[in-house]
């Protein structure tokens, strides 16, 4: 699945010294809010795992595999009527044959959810 | 209470339509829960011929929701729960099926407090050990 420019769009790009800053926005009206859940859209945890590897691999040549998720914390549900536009911020670093990525994804002050995530190289 | 027979997961699940990423319940008692699952080409979390990471897990995250369906539906009355993942820690990821294959996914609940449920998820694809790892799950009424 391919959630980049379908289910969300990058508006804006912010390179800092020690990590990306994505803002994204999500669209409402995409096909899985009808399911999940029906009457009371929520971004499904799994479609920010994937957004995340969509974003880590706009920064990489490689395709991804996520091997093996060391800690995510979903301390607030994303409405994406309420919620349209939130932050991404990426902190990647090489480890042999992959990649090392904590990301946060936050809105304001409000923490929805943290990642520590390792990928590995597939091509 | 044990069950051996086939339990239509829709039932017991707020997701629905093509976001229903589990068939079948297999087996329930107090602490596991065993579902099953086919890969089939037009699943959502399909690219060419591989099911994807956030499709295992989402496939992990439902077969903890089902269990609290399968208790709200036939055992305490309370009905179906909307099931969100709090945390996931230390899962790993062995290799991603491919269409056609057979997931089994076996639950143990580790802990139970209130409305939240820590599990440890075994997925195998045939004799393939494919994902492990453990989640907690927060369960609000639907």
């Amino acid at each position: 699945m391919k959630l980049k420019d379908d289910f969300f769009k990058i508006l804006n790009i912010n390179k800092y010294s020690d990590k990306i800053e994505y803002t994204v926005q999500l669209d409402a009206a995409h096909p899985i809010y009808r399911y999940h859940f029906p009457e009371n859209p929520v971004t499904p945890g799994v479609c920010i795992i994937q957004t995340v590897k969509e974003l880590v691999a706009e920064n990489v040549d490689s395709g991804l595999f996520l091997q093996k998720i060391a800690r995510i914390r979903y301390f607030r549900v994303i409405n994406p009527v309420d919620n349209p536009i939130i932050s991404v911020s990426l902190d990647i670093s090489d480890v042999e044959g992959g990649y090392n990525v904590a990301a946060t994804v936050f809105s304001g002050e409000t923490v929805f959810s943290q990642l520590s995530l390792l990928f590995i190289i597939t091509n | 209470m044990d069950l051996d027979v086939d339990v239509d997961v829709r039932e017991l699940l707020p997701q629905q339509g093509e976001f229903v990423m589990i068939d079948r319940l297999r087996y329930f008692d107090e602490t596991t829960i065993v579902s099953s699952m086919t890969v089939v080409g037009d699943n959502i979390f399909v690219d060419g011929d591989v099911f994807t990471e956030p499709g295992i897990i989402e496939n992990i995250a439902q077969t903890a929701a089902a269990r609290m369906g399968y208790i709200g539906k036939y055992i305490d009355k309370s009905g179906v729960k909307l099931g969100f993942i709090g945390e996931i820690k230390n899962l790993f990821i062995e290799r991603c099926p491919r269409t056609g294959e057979e997931l089994t996914t076996r639950i143990e609940v580790t802990t139970e407090i209130f409305s939240t449920v820590m599990i440890q998820a075994k997925v195998n694809a045939g004799n393939d050990l494919i994902a492990h790892g453990s989640m907690k799950i927060a369960v609000i009424a639907s």
